[in-house]
C-alpha cells in the first residue's frame, strides 16, 4: 500500500490555498481597492466633462451622505430607517420565494409530470417582470404585503427553476451508493439529493437576491409608502437633488453587494467539500 | 501603366457625379425646410399627464391657431411630473416648460435658469376624502396621498396641516395610482391636481371634495417658463407665445363652456366634458400674474420644509427679481386692447 | 469450495431499447464464494451487478437472492461501483458510515465499525478528510470500507481497481482478501483484467461478447497466497488468454 505516496498527495492538495491565501488576499484587496479608485477618478473627469448643475461630483455625493446620515432626509426619516425597511422587505419576500422555490422546485423537479402537467400554467409567469405587476398589485395589496409579494415573485423564480433543474442533475450513483443499502425515497431526498443540489440552491438564490433588490427598488418607488431606498431617492428626484439620489443609489449597491457576500460566505461555509465555489 | 490612369479617371468621373447627385438631393432637401424656417418657428413644450385642463390656455391657443398667428408652431412633450419636465428642460430638450411653482423654485435653488413669463394656473390643489371622513379633524392621523414630495401639493398639505392644526402621513404616490389608493382605503384623502380629483369624485363611491379650494387664497400653482436664451436672443419668439396664451385665457373668460369641451377633446378620459366641468370649480386658469402671497407662503413653507436651499435663491424677492419677467406678458395685453376673442 | 447452498441464481435476458445485453445468461453462486466475472469491456459486466444489485429491473427471467428476487432493501448488500461514488459534501468517516447508518446501527456499535474499517483500509488520520483531498486510490478504499462496513451476505464490486496504478491495486486486492477472509461472505468481483481474476476468485464465470452469454466457468484451485510465477497460475492465464480472444 502506497500510504507514502497518498500522505505527499493529500499534503499537496491541502497547502495550495493554505499558503497562498494570506499574500492573495492582500493583493485582491490591492487590487479592489486600485478598481474603486479608478472608477471614482472617471467620475470626477465626468462631471467636469458634462458640466451640468444637476450632475453631481463625488465631492458633493459625499456631504449629501453626511447631511442625510446626520440629519435624516427631507420628510423627517433617517438613512438607518431607509435602510433597515428596505432590507425589512427584501428580506421577507426573500424568505418567502425560498421557503416556495425550494419545495415546490423539489416536487416538481422529482414528480416530472406535475410539472409537465403544469409549465403551460406556471412558465408564463417567469417572463413577467416583478415590476410589470405593480399597477396590479396596487390595486390589490398595500403597505409591507405589496412589497413582499413584488419581491417574492422576483425572488422565487430564480429560486424555483435552480432547484427543479438540478433535481435531474443529481449523479445517479450517488443515489445507488444509498439504494443498495436499502435506503427509501425519503433517505435518499434527505441525504442525496438536497445535499446534491444545495450549491444549484444557493446560486439561485443569489440570482434572486439580484432580482429581489431590483424590485424592491422599482416597487418602493412606485410609493405607498414614505419609508425605504427607492422611496427617499423619488422624494430626491422630486426636489431635483441629484446627489441625494446618487447616496441612494450607493447605499442600494452596496447593501446589495454586503447580502451577496454573505450569502457567498454562508456557501463558503457550506461547500467546504467543492474545490471552489463559483461566482 | 495606362489601365491605370483610365481607372483614375474613370474613378474620378464616377466620384463627381455621385457628388453633383448628392448635392442635388441635399439642396432639394433642404428647400422647404429653409421656406419653412423663415415663416415658423418651433417651439418644444413640456407638460405633465392629466393636465389639460391646468394648461387650458395652451389648448385653446393650439385649437384657435393663436401660435400659428405668431409665426410659432408648438411640439408638445409629457413627462409623469414636473421635476421630470424640468430635467429634461436643463439639458436642452425643451424651449418651453409648463409645470409647478414648487418644481421650478426648487429647480433654481439647484443652479437651472430660464424666465417665467407668466402664471398659467392658480388653486387646483382639491383635498379629496373617502366619505367617512367628514372634516378636517377627521383626517388627524391618517394618511394623505400626494403626487409626490416635491409637488405643489404636498406643500399645500402641509399648510392644510397647519391650518386645521392637524398631523397628516403624507403618501406619495403616482397620480393616477392616487384614485386606486383611495378605493381601497389605503389612503383616507388624497390632495392632487384636476382633473385626476374631479375622476376620483366621480369613480370612488362617497368619496367628496373636502376642501375644493387650497387653504391660502388664490394659491398659485402653475407657471409658463421660456429658456433664458430665447427670452433674450428671440424676444419676438418670446412675446409671440405669450401673447398666443394670453388669447386662450381671454378665450376661456369670454366662451367657458365652448372653452371646456375644446380642451375635454384633449383629455383622453372617459365622460371629459364632465370632469372638466366638475374640475373648473377649483381651477382658476384665466390670471396671467403670480398671486404674490400665496406665492411668497408657499416659498416659505419649501424652506422650512428643507426642500429647497438658499444657496442660490437667497430669498422670494431675489427669486421673483431673477426669475420672472413680465414684460412680454405688459406688452402682448398692450397689442391686445380692444381684442376680442371669436369663437 | 461450495461450502453454502446455492446462494444467487441468474436466468436473465437483458435489452436496452433494441440493444439485446444479456442474452439468457444462467449462473449460480454459492453462498460465501468469491466469484470473478470475467468479460471484455462493453459487454455487460456492469449490467449484471447491477442485476444482482436489484438497481436495474430485469427485461426478461429474474435474479433471485435466497429464493426471492433480488432487492435491497430485503437483503444485505454491498456494492463497489466502478465510476467515482463517494458523496463528495461528505467526508471520509461521513462515507463510510451511509451503509451503517440506512441500516439504523445503533451510535456506539456504528463508531465502533466505522474506526475498525479505517483501520482496516489504512485510512487513519484522514477521517475528516474530503473525497476531493485524497487521492483516488485513498478514494476507492474508502469505497471500499463503506461496503464492507455493513454486514452483507453478498458484496458486489464493480471493477473497482481498474482506474488504480499496478503497485495500489495489488495492495488492494491483498486487502479485499483479507476482509473476505475474514467476514465470509459472498463476494461477485467483476473485472476485465485476467490476473486478478486468478489472484482472487475461487471460481471464474467468462463471458462471451454482446449478446452475452457463459463462454466458460473455471475453478480455481491455486492455494493461497496466490503466486504470479506458479506453473498453475501461468497456465490459468493462458488458458484464460485463448478463452478471451487473441487480443489479450
Ligand atoms: N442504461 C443503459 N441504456 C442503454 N444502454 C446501456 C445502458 N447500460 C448499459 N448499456 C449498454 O449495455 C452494454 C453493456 O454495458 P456495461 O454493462 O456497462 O458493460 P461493461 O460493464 O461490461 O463494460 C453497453 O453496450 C452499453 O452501451
Ligand atoms: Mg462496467
Amino acid at each position: 500500500m502506497k500510504v507514502e505516496a497518498d500522505v505527499l498527495e493529500v499534503a499537496r492538495a491541502a497547502s495550495v490555498p493554505a499558503t497562498a491565501g494570506r499574500g492573495r488576499s492582500l493583493r485582491v484587496l490591492l487590487h479592489n481597492a486600485v478598481a474603486a479608485l479608478a472608477v471614482l477618478a472617471a467620475w470626477q473627469v465626468a462631471t467636469w466633462v458634462v458640466r451640468s448643475v444637476f450632475f453631481p461630483s463625488p465631492w458633493q455625493v459625499a456631504r449629501a451622505l453626511v447631511d442625510l446620515g446626520l440629519n435624516g432626509d427631507v420628510a423627517g426619516h433617517t438613512l438607518l430607517t431607509h435602510m433597515w425597511w428596505s432590507m425589512a422587505r427584501l428580506a421577507a419576500g426573500f424568505l418567502m420565494g425560498v421557503l416556495l422555490g425550494v419545495p415546490l422546485g423539489l416536487l416538481m423537479g422529482l414528480y416530472k409530470p406535475l410539472y409537465a402537467g403544469t409549465r403551460a400554467a406556471l412558465e408564463p409567469f417567469r417572463f413577467i417582470p416583478p415590476i410589470a405587476w405593480i399597477p396590479l398589485t396596487i390595486v390589490l395589496l398595500s403597505g409591507f404585503s405589496r412589497y413582499v409579494f413584488l419581491i417574492w415573485l422576483g425572488a422565487f423564480f430564480p429560486i424555483f427553476v435552480a432547484t427543479l433543474v438540478g433535481v435531474p442533475r443529481v449523479e445517479p450513483i450517488h443515489k445507488n451508493v444509498a439504494k443498495v443499502h436499502g435506503a427509501g425515497r425519503w433517505y435518499i431526498l434527505r441525504k442525496v439529493v438536497i445535499p446534491s443540489i444545495l450549491p444549484d440552491i444557493l446560486g439561485g438564490m443569489r440570482v434572486g437576491m439580484g432580482t429581489a433588490w431590483m424590485t424592491i427598488v422599482a416597487a418602493e418607488m412606485s410609493g405607498g409608502e414614505t419609508t425605504g431606498l427607492g422611496r427617499m431617492m423619488v422624494n430626491y428626484a422630486e426636489l431635483i437633488r441629484i446627489p441625494e439620489i446618487v447616496v441612494g443609489m450607493i447605499l442600494i449597491g452596496a447593501l446589495g453587494f454586503a447580502m451577496n457576500e454573505v450569502l457567498l460566505r454562508i456557501e463558503q461555509r457550506l461547500f467546504r467539500w467543492r474545490w471552489e465555489v463559483t461566482l | 501603366m495606362n489601365g491605370n490612369v483610365d481607372r483614375k479617371d474613370a474613378r474620378m468621373t464616377s466620384m463627381k457625379r455621385c457628388t453633383v447627385a448628392l448635392l442635388v438631393v441635399l439642396v432639394a432637401l433642404a428647400l422647404p425646410v429653409v421656406g419653412a424656417a423663415q415663416k415658423m418657428t418651433t417651439l418644444r413644450v413640456g407638460d405633465q399627464i392629466g393636465s389639460e385642463l391646468d394648461y387650458g390656455p395652451y389648448w385653446i391657443a393650439v385649437e384657435k391657431g393663436y401660435f400659428k398667428e405668431e409665426g410659432l408652431t408648438t411640439v408638445r412633450k409629457t413627462y409623469p411630473n414636473g421635476p421630470a419636465t424640468l430635467l429634461d428642460y436643463n439639458k436642452g430638450e425643451l424651449d418651453a416648460v409648463m409645470a409647478g411653482f414648487g418644481p421650478f423654485l426648487q429647480a433654481a435653488s439647484q443652479g437651472s435658469d430660464y424666465v417665467i413669463v407668466s402664471s398659467i394656473t392658480k388653486g387646483n390643489a382639491p383635498l379629496v376624502a373617502r366619505p367617512e371622513i367628514r372634516s378636517a379633524k377627521d383626517l388627524n392621523g391618517k394618511r394623505v396621498g400626494t403626487p409626490g414630495l416635491g409637488t405643489i401639493h404636498d406643500t399645500m398639505l402641509t399648510l392644510y396641516e397647519r391650518e386645521h392644526g392637524i398631523k397628516v402621513e403624507h403618501v406619495s404616490a403616482k397620480i393616477t395610482d392616487l384614485v386606486a389608493m383611495l378605493e381601497k382605503s389605503e389612503v383616507q384623502g388624497i390632495l392632487c391636481w384636476e382633473t385626476v380629483a374631479a375622476t376620483t369624485v366621480r369613480a370612488v363611491k362617497g368619496a367628496h371634495y373636502l376642501a375644493p379650494l387650497p387653504v391660502i387664497p388664490g394659491a398659485e400653482s402653475l407657471e409658463v417658463i421660456i429658456s433664458r436664451k430665447i427670452a433674450q436672443s428671440q424676444p419676438e419668439v418670446a412675446l409671440g407665445f405669450t401673447r398666443a396664451l394670453l388669447k386662450g385665457m381671454r378665450y376661456i373668460d369670454k366662451h367657458e363652456d365652448d372653452a371646456l369641451r375644446i380642451i375635454a377633446r384633449a383629455m383622453n378620459v372617459a365622460d371629459a366634458l364632465e370632469v372638466a366641468k366638475l374640475a373648473k370649480a377649483q381651477v382658476k386658469i384665466t390670471d396671467p400674474y403670480m398671486e404674490p402671497k400665496s406665492a411668497q407662503i408657499i416659498y416659505q413653507a419649501l424652506v422650512e420644509t428643507k426642500k429647497i436651499t438658499t444657496e442660490r435663491v437667497k430669498s422670494y424677492d431675489d427669486f421673483m427679481q431673477r426669475f420672472v419677467d413680465y414684460s412680454f406678458l405688459k406688452r402682448a395685453e398692450e397689442s391686445l386692447k380692444g381684442w376680442e376673442p371669436k369663437r | 469450495m461450495r461450502a453454502g447452498g446455492e446462494k444467487v441464481l441468474v436466468d436473465v435476458t437483458q435489452r436496452f431499447g433494441d440493444l439485446v445485453v444479456l442474452d439468457r445468461l444462467r449462473f449460480s453462486i454459492a453462498a460465501n464464494e468469491f466469484v470473478c466475472v470475467l468479460g471484455k469491456s462493453g459487454c455487460g459486466k456492469t449490467t449484471v451487478a447491477n442485476l444482482l444489485a436489484g438497481l436495474l429491473p430485469c427485461s426478461e427471467g429474474a435474479v433471485t437472492i435466497d429464493g426471492v428476487s433480488a432487492d435491497p432493501r430485503r437483503h444485505e448488500l454491498a456494492f463497489v461501483f466502478q465510476e467515482p461514488s463517494l458523496w463528495p459534501w461528505r467526508t471520509v468517516r461521513d462515507n463510510i458510515r451511509i451503509g451503517l447508518e440506512i441500516k439504523r446501527v445503533p451510535a456506539p456499535e456504528l463508531e465502533r465499525r466505522v474506526a475498525d474499517m479505517i483501520e482496516l483500509v489504512g485510512l487513519r488520520g484522514f477521517e475528516t478528510y474530503y473525497p476531493y483531498q485524497i487521492s483516488g486510490g485513498m478514494k476507492q478504499r474508502v469505497a471500499i470500507a463503506r461496503a464492507f462496513a455493513v454486514d452483507a451476505d453478498l458484496i458486489l464490486m464493480d471493477e473497482p481497481f481498474a482506474a488504480l496504478d499496478e503497485q495500489t491495486r495489488h495492495g488492494m486486492q491483498a486487502e479485499v482478501l483479507r476482509i473476505w477472509e475474514r467476514k465470509k461472505t459472498t463476494v461477485v468481483f467483476v473485472t476485465h483484467n485476467l490476473e486478478e481474476a486468478i489472484y482472487l476468485a475461487e471460481r471464474i464465470i467468462v463471458l462471451t461478447e454482446k449478446p452475452t452469454r457463459i463462454k466458460a466457468s473455471l475453478d480455481v484451485e491455486l492455494p493461497r497466497p496466490r503466486d504470479y510465477a506458479h506453473p498453475g497460475f501461468i497456465a490459468l492465464r493462458k488458458r484464460l488468454g485463448e478463452l478471451m480472444g487473441s487480443a489479450w
